[in-house]
């Protein structure tokens, strides 16, 4: 009774939403004892009134004298007031959770998998942020980091990342959605339609498995695979000739002689990249790996190549049948011959690769077949899954309004497919559109029900990447919005709401009990890898290589073809929206914030296509329309490119997308033009328009100028048969001077004192031009680390840009006839000199922006990398020339940069002979004039902690990662121990992928580094300066007989 | 002052029969009438300009140092550029007064009073640019050996930029007592014939109790001569010290030696045209052409000559040198792309042009007697010299070691604005100086009126006849 009437009580007030608030029983009773309170709280009322009064006259108020003190007072108090800085509050752990301590990082294994790239890593977090992306050292090839695994961090704290579920274009919340969706099951089984999941590939077997229950509660369940970049070819010629729908695993660290035929092996070929093995195979010995590269575009494994061919796509598969059928017995022409030839006589050690159509992939395997080549490893690489025929299909389902329910998982065909209008019609017949996205993309707004993509730094998961190896995913942060991995969905939806089964952690911890064996769930869970998951291997099983040819014949030749290709930064744009990504130079043309049409020169000039140096030594190209096939994609900017074969135009996917950000917006979406298989296109036709591309540069100079010194290369038979120091042919002679008193070494003359340097460690970072590949992964690995800012296109095209390390991209330069080369096949300035008498003229001659073969990059250069950062010298000219004593020289060797100390003058930067100092013009944090990611909160939570973001008006550069080598010696002082070789390290040797760069104590005398720095080819950059580097480069060494390019 | 007879064959130095009387009034007259209508012209124009580039220095603080044009390469443009040429053009005045003096030159007092004036305010244009180049403008008081509460933080003495700051103060320091020391007896002057009381308020207090006695005319002239042995070094020193900024740094084509004194002798030739350039104008706006005679202009122009020749041959020498040393750094700098032919061919050619060619037009007497041939060469060793120190700064290192890193300078309208506010400021400070001080130092010229004024040269011309 009592009960009834109180509620009925209740049910009046809230009915009248009058609710009274109360916050004690004393305050219900009496309403107005807060206001009492409150009146009461500052008893002690500033007593103004006795201040101005003053003492000695009650009466009159103020004195004069006091007035005037007042008055100063209270004007100091202010000016000073308004000096102090913002405050930013930092807030302590109320209960401070068990396993973070302030200040010392977690490492957590996990799986860096975005439904594009795949990499076993490790994740650092501090105080309960991931801040780094490490490579898992545990897992090998597979756990290494490129430049976008390394920028993935970055990726979770994306502002404009969809935060909050959606139904119908309004904020809902899971429940409604998931009610949305149970009631569009419902109906679709009801009309007995289908029940598809669009999905990128999605190697997971516990989502296997889970689908498969999917599928069990509603048997018209379809999981259908959709990719961007779909590897469809490879995958098609995989079933032809392996019988399964998996690509090969190839280890290239025994080979001699890759020969590949357009495949970017070193980027995104085969679903992974082999610059790990490809590196270990590089070591400068008799048996170094030769590289054969034929191509159309310039990549960054051509520009790796010794030799490179270029060739129209036409052309470059005319050369693969030819080699075929060559290996086979066959009559071919001379060039294919000796491609032949190398490979018989390498036989197993060598290994095929091509890229392009289905066919090309099929004659690829079948010669690996006959070579019967040792690179591959019989394993399985299962992470790309696309299925064309299956894909086709589920279109065909959609067009004719057979599919009830679409849930489409982080996939957008309308942005990524050349059929996107036909798509976005077809979805219009999809009752119940369910989008998992992480964007407002196309998919957002085609969708009724949206639900936010859950970042892989905040999801569980498992893997089974390739035979035999099984890797596990685990969430290192809380989910920072409302999102919710597609595995939780389907469990909400297979099970209904509120069943306690509605945890994808359990069901993968179950499922993965019968994956790992005998290790336990958490053991595989702290190693992140592990042995197990999918243990099928691959063998040769068939193979027609005649339809392969015929095939391959089919493609038409045109006058102009397109060869379109993924970049080393962006890849098929999955993290467009990614400013570090977007800023990160594209290694060949080192532009960044674009994508644009690459163009021979010999063609731009057909085609009046230029590209022009500004004023501030920047590009601007030619603007054209692009048309193939009857589609046309409007406003190309054009580059020039050396290297790229005439006839041939190059173009990169994952631009341009709209409605996915701000950064994502730059350059053209080139995905209209593919089918989803065919990357190389003929038919292409272009009109120019009258505009101007304005491009943001790195690099402009594409040339050495005849400064072969600086990045030093030499030939194999060389390196192999004349000693380095030989007085005549010597390839890396030591630099002497010759002096008064003889020939003096460089490193003896000096004006100055050596620093003492033999207490505690000393630091050298060795830089190998063989092994470095170019590849980005310790730019991004740079700015992750110490927070280096990201300036946006308009400052990159000021060469305003921030980058600690850069890589430097060389190309070599044409001889002219009537020059006698030197014995490294260059033309240095000298001999460029001395080949023609008249020497100022000359100069202009050689020199000239137009015609002077110095400045410009043959026609198919020579590449040559080369990662630059601060060369931390003894004998720093930065160090002398600063006012102030910024930047001086630390104990262990170690260039450091005083940043609170730093007024400006940038004397230390013009006085660097590296250019490695970098200013910060502008303030690059919360300014709305640089709207990257660290002007929000979000984007800001990727700071590391342990380096300060330095302000407007100062000078940084390369620490050598002193916060990493000071921790390390700190943990080792705690434990009592002394430091293994090999525990120093650095970020970016940390993220090197071929081991490219290595790091070290000096004064440890069984370190690495020491035995690095006594190998001959150890060479010290702009060494005549005296400056005394604790940098130091090895040559590069390639592997070709002279005049065979 | 100086001995009490002179050749006749000597031109005389003021023309026009004067009497002391007559000097009084002439260098009084600016002073005491009301400014003309061109004074107020010039003097809005110079007022806007500085008080855009007050805006432009504003903004530059306000936003960061990427208001210009500069770039990673290029960490210097123009401001530096617009400090060594102002500081070089604030070089004449010293040399014209201590020098000078020195050497008992008297042709020396119609010009050195300006001379030194414009030789303060080109300092103090000069001054701004080290200041607001720094990239944190509100520390830049570190830069000055300070106790300080950092802890043992203190300058690096190795650094030019340090010794620039020493430099130039002590510069500007030395040459304003000496110019305002030398202004004493002519305040004085003024003082005694105002006649409004703020007037007479005014130059009493800048006249410091000079009486003209003798016991004061006696320790004027100690002080004249003691100054003028204080800042004759000073003379080589702070052109010297700026040319180390560039001399002691590993860059190519500034890596020299030869450097300071090619920079004193830069710094004397552009701060002797720059004194053309202004007398010039002051000689016909204050009607003065019978102190400040063609003999002064010649004679000027002769300096030009001198100077403009060891230019001329500092440029040989720093060829030859990049040929001779074998480096190709070095050779590429002076040879190539860096300069003659490269991008930067423009300002390498204006530079040539301006410095070494026109000046050569000086040898002719027809021409270094021709007032509108000795202001506009004059005004075009002035670009030369500007020149001289964007090619020395900007192509040096847009082009320097590592290809990879070149780029090229382009200024912004701030950094214009900036240099613009400066010859603004320049000019606004020149034209209320001659409204308000005597330009020529009348107190001097009265010592040499019986020896080298016209009327006394021509009695003893007649004197000797009979």
């Amino acid at each position: 009774m009592v009960n009834v009437i109180i509620n009925n009580k209740k049910l009046e007030v809230s009915m009248a939403s009058n609710k009274i608030q109360f916050r004690s029983i004393h305050e219900l009773k009496d309403p107005s004892l807060n206001g009492k309170l409150a009146l009461k709280e500052f008893q002690n009322e500033i007593p103004v009134d006795e201040l101005l009064r003053g003492d000695q006259s009650n009466e009159s108020g103020t004195s004069r004298r006091n007035f005037l003190k007042l008055l100063g007072f209270s004007t100091a108090a202010v000016t000073l007031a308004a000096c102090e800085a913002p405050v930013i509050k930092t807030i302590p752990y109320v209960v401070k959770p068990h396993e973070i301590i302030p200040g010392i990082p977690n490492y957590y294994a996990s799986t860096y998998f975005d439904g594009y790239d795949f990499a076993s890593v490790l994740v650092k977090t501090r105080e309960g942020r991931p801040i780094k992306i490490e490579p898992n050292p545990m897992a090998n090839a597979l756990g290494k980091t490129n430049a976008r695994a390394q920028a993935a961090v970055l990726s979770l704290y994306d502002n404009d990342k969809v935060k909050q579920p959606k139904l119908n274009g309004k904020d809902d919340t899971f429940d409604s959605v998931d009610d949305f969706v149970l009631k569009g099951i419902s109906q679709a089984q009801a009309a007995g339609k289908k029940i598809v999941v669009l999905s990128h590939s999605f190697p997971s077997p516990t989502f296997k498995k889970l689908f498969a229950d999917f599928k069990t509660k509603y048997p018209s369940a379809e999981l259908v695979t959709y990719d961007a970049v779909p590897h469809s070819a490879a995958l098609d010629a995989a079933q032809e000739v392996f019988g399964q729908r998996a690509l090969p695993v190839y280890d290239l660290s025994k080979t001699q002689l890759v020969v590949s035929f357009q495949a970017d092996f070193l980027g995104d070929y085969n679903g992974a990249s082999l610059d790990t093995s490809y590196g270990a195979a590089r070591k400068p010995g008799p048996n170094m790996l030769r590289h054969i590269q034929i191509e159309s575009n310039l990549s960054l494994t051509g520009a790796n190549a010794d030799t490179r061919v270029q060739l129209k796509p036409s052309a470059v598969n005319k050369v693969l049948i030819e080699v075929y059928n060559g290996l086979n017995g066959g009559t071919v022409s001379k060039e294919a011959g000796e491609i032949v030839k190398e490979l018989q006589a390498k036989g197993s050690n060598a290994v095929v690769f091509a890229d392009g159509s289905k066919g090309a992939f099929v004659l690829a395997h079948l010669i690996n077949q006959k070579l019967a080549s040792s690179a591959l490893t019989g394993k399985a690489n299962f992470l790309k899954e696309f299925d064309g025929a299956k894909y086709k299909e589920f279109l065909g389902w959609m067009s004719s309004g057979q599919v009830g329910v679409l849930i489409a998982n982080n996939v957008n065909p309308i942005y990524s497919s050349n059929k996107g209008e036909d798509f976005r019609k077809a979805l219009e017949k999809v009752a119940c559109v369910v989008a998992i996205t992480d964007k407002k993309n196309e998919m957002y707004k085609a969708a009724k029900a949206v639900i936010p993509v859950a970042n892989w730094l905040e999801s569980w998961g498992d893997f089974a990447p390739q035979t035999g190896v099984y890797t596990l995913m685990q969430p290192t942060i809380q989910k920072i919005y409302k999102s919710r991995q597609i595995e939780d969905s389907l469990l909400v939806w297979m099970n209904g709401k509120g069943n306690p089964a509605n945890n994808y952690y359990d069901y993968l911890k179950a499922n993965a009990a019968t994956l790992i064996g005998g290790t336990t769930f958490n053991k595989a869970l702290y190693n992140g890898v592990i042995a197990g998951g999918n243990t099928s291997g691959i063998s040769y099983t068939g193979g027609n290589a005649q339809q392969a040819i015929t095939e391959l014949s089919s493609f038409k030749s045109a006058d102009l073809e397109l060869v379109l290709y993924t970049k080393t930064a962006i890849g098929d744009g999955t993290q467009a929206n990614n400013p570090w990504l977007q800023e990160l130079p594209d290694p060949i043309t080192r532009l960044s914030w674009d994508n644009y049409l690459t163009v021979s020169p010999g063609d731009a000039e057909k085609l009046g296509l230029n590209n022009d140096l500004n004023a501030r030594m920047q590009l601007g190209g030619s603007i054209v329309n692009l048309t193939v096939n009857g589609v046309t994609i409007k406003d190309v900017p054009v580059f020039v490119q050396p290297g790229q074969a005439d006839g041939s135009f190059g173009l990169a996917l994952g631009y341009g997308k709209k409605d996915s950000g701000k950064v994502a917006e730059t350059g053209v979406n080139a995905y209209p033009l593919f089918d989803g298989s065919n990357s190389i296109l003929s038919n292409v036709k272009i009109e120019k328009t009258g505009g101007d591309h304005e491009f943001a540069g790195m690099q402009l100079q594409n040339t050495l100028m005849g400064r072969y010194e600086i990045a030093r290369e030499v030939p194999l038979d060389t390196f192999l048969n004349v000693k380095f120091d030989d007085e005549k042919l010597g390839w890396n002679k030591p630099l002497e001077y010759h002096t008064i008193g003889g020939a003096m070494p460089a490193g003896k003359i000096d004006l100055w004192d050596a620093f003492d340097d033999t207490d505690g460690p000393h630091f050298n970072l060795s830089v190998d031009l063989n092994s470095c590949t170019g590849c980005g992964a310790c730019v991004i690995a740079c700015q992750a680390e110490n927070n280096v800012p990201v300036v946006g296109k308009a400052e990159v095209r000021m060469s305003r840009d921030m980058f600690w390390l850069r890589i430097d991209r060389y190309y070599s330069t044409d001889i002219p006839a009537n020059v006698d080369l030197n014995k490294d096949g260059k033309l240095s300035q000298e001999e460029a000199i001395s080949a023609d008498l008249n020497v100022p003229g000359m100069y202009g001659h050689f020199l000239d922006k137009k015609s002077g073969i110095l400045n410009h990059p043959a026609n198919n250069p020579d590449v040559i990398f080369q990662p630059v950062m601060c060369q931390h010298c003894n004998h720093a000219p930065c160090e002398t020339v600063c006012p102030v004593a910024a930047t001086s020289h630390g104990k262990q060797g170690q260039n450091q940069m005083a940043y609170n100390r730093c007024i400006g003058t940038r004397y230390c930067a013009n006085n660097c002979p590296y250019k490695v100092r970098r200013f910060n013009w502008f303030t690059y944090n919360l300014n709305d004039k640089f709207d990257f990611n660290q002007n929000n909160d979000l984007g800001r939570m990727v700071l590391n902690p342990d380096v300060v973001v330095r302000t407007r008006g100062v000078m940084e550069k390369c620490s050598m990662c002193i916060q990493m080598t000071q921790n390390t010696i700190l943990e080792a002082k705690k434990e009592g121990r002394t430091i293994k070789d090999g525990e120093f390290t650095t970020a970016c040797v940390n993220a090197c992928p071929t081991t490219a760069l290595k790091f070290g104590d000096m004064n440890d005398k069984n370190s690495e580094i020491r035995a690095l720095f006594s190998t001959n080819r150890r060479y010290t950059l702009l060494e005549e300066i005296g400056t005394k580097p604790n940098v130091f480069y090895h040559t590069k060494v390639r592997n070709r007989k002279e005049n065979n390019v | 002052m100086s001995g009490h007879y002179e050749a006749p064959i000597r031109e005389p130095l003021i023309i026009g029969h004067k009497t002391y009387h007559d000097i009084s009034e002439d260098i009084a007259r600016p002073i005491e009438e009301r400014a003309g209508k061109l004074w107020w012209v010039s003097f809005w124009i110079a007022l806007t300009l500085f008080l855009y580039g007050f805006g432009c220095i504003a903004y530059t603080i306000g936003t960061g140092i990427g208001a210009w044009g500069l770039n990673r390469t290029n960490n210097w443009g123009w401001d530096i550029t617009n400090f060594v040429w102002w500081v070089g053009i604030g070089h004449a005045g010293t040399l014209i007064s201590a020098v000078l003096l020195l050497f008992r030159q008297r042709w020396r007092m119609s010009v050195n009073r300006s001379a030194e004036a414009m030789t303060i305010f080109a300092v103090v244009q000069a001054a701004i640019f080290p200041v607001i180049h720094m990239g944190r403008v509100w520390v830049g008081y570190w830069v000055f050996p300070l106790p300080n509460q950092f802890g043992s933080l203190w300058t690096n003495f190795n650094s030019p930029l340090l010794w620039d700051v020493f430099a130039i103060s002590t510069y500007f320091s030395v040459s304003t007592v000496f110019w305002f020391m030398g202004l004493i007896p002519d305040f004085a002057m003024i003082r005694d014939r105002a006649k409004t009381p703020w007037t007479k308020r005014i130059y009493t207090f800048l006249a410091f109790g000079w009486g003209g006695k003798a016991k004061h005319w006696q320790r004027f002239e100690e002080l004249s001569l003691v100054l003028a042995g204080l800042a004759t070094p000073l003379v080589f020193s702070v052109h010297t010290t700026v040319s180390f900024d560039f001399a002691t740094s590993v860059i190519k084509g500034w890596h020299s030696t030869i450097y300071p004194p090619y920079f004193v002798a830069g710094a004397v030739f552009s701060g002797f045209a720059m004194v053309q350039t202004l007398l010039l104008v002051a000689r016909k706006v204050c009607h003065l052409e019978d102190y400040i005679t063609m003999y002064h202009i010649e004679i000027m122009n002769i300096v030009i000559i001198i100077t403009g020749g060891m230019v001329t041959v500092a440029y040989g020498t720093e060829y030859f040198i990049g040929w001779y040393s074998g480096s190709r750094y070095e050779d590429f700098t002076y040879l190539s792309p860096g300069a003659a032919t490269g991008p930067y061919w423009w300002a390498f050619w204006a530079l040539i042009t301006c410095n070494l060619i026109v000046p050569a037009l000086f040898w002719f007497k027809r021409v270094r007697t021709n007032i509108m041939a000795t202001f506009i060469i004059a005004l075009i060793i002035n670009i030369g010299m500007w020149f001289e120190r964007f090619d020395i700064i900007v192509i040096n290192i847009s082009r320097d070691y590592l290809p990879s890193s070149w780029t090229m300078f382009k200024p912004t309208i701030i950094d214009v604005g900036v240099f613009l506010g400066t010859i603004g400021f320049f000019g606004v400070l020149f034209l209320l100086y001659a409204r308000t001080f005597p330009v020529i130092a009348q107190a001097e010229l009265k010592t040499i009126l019986k020896i080298s004024g016209e009327t006394y040269k021509t009695k003893e011309e007649e004197d000797e006849h009979h």
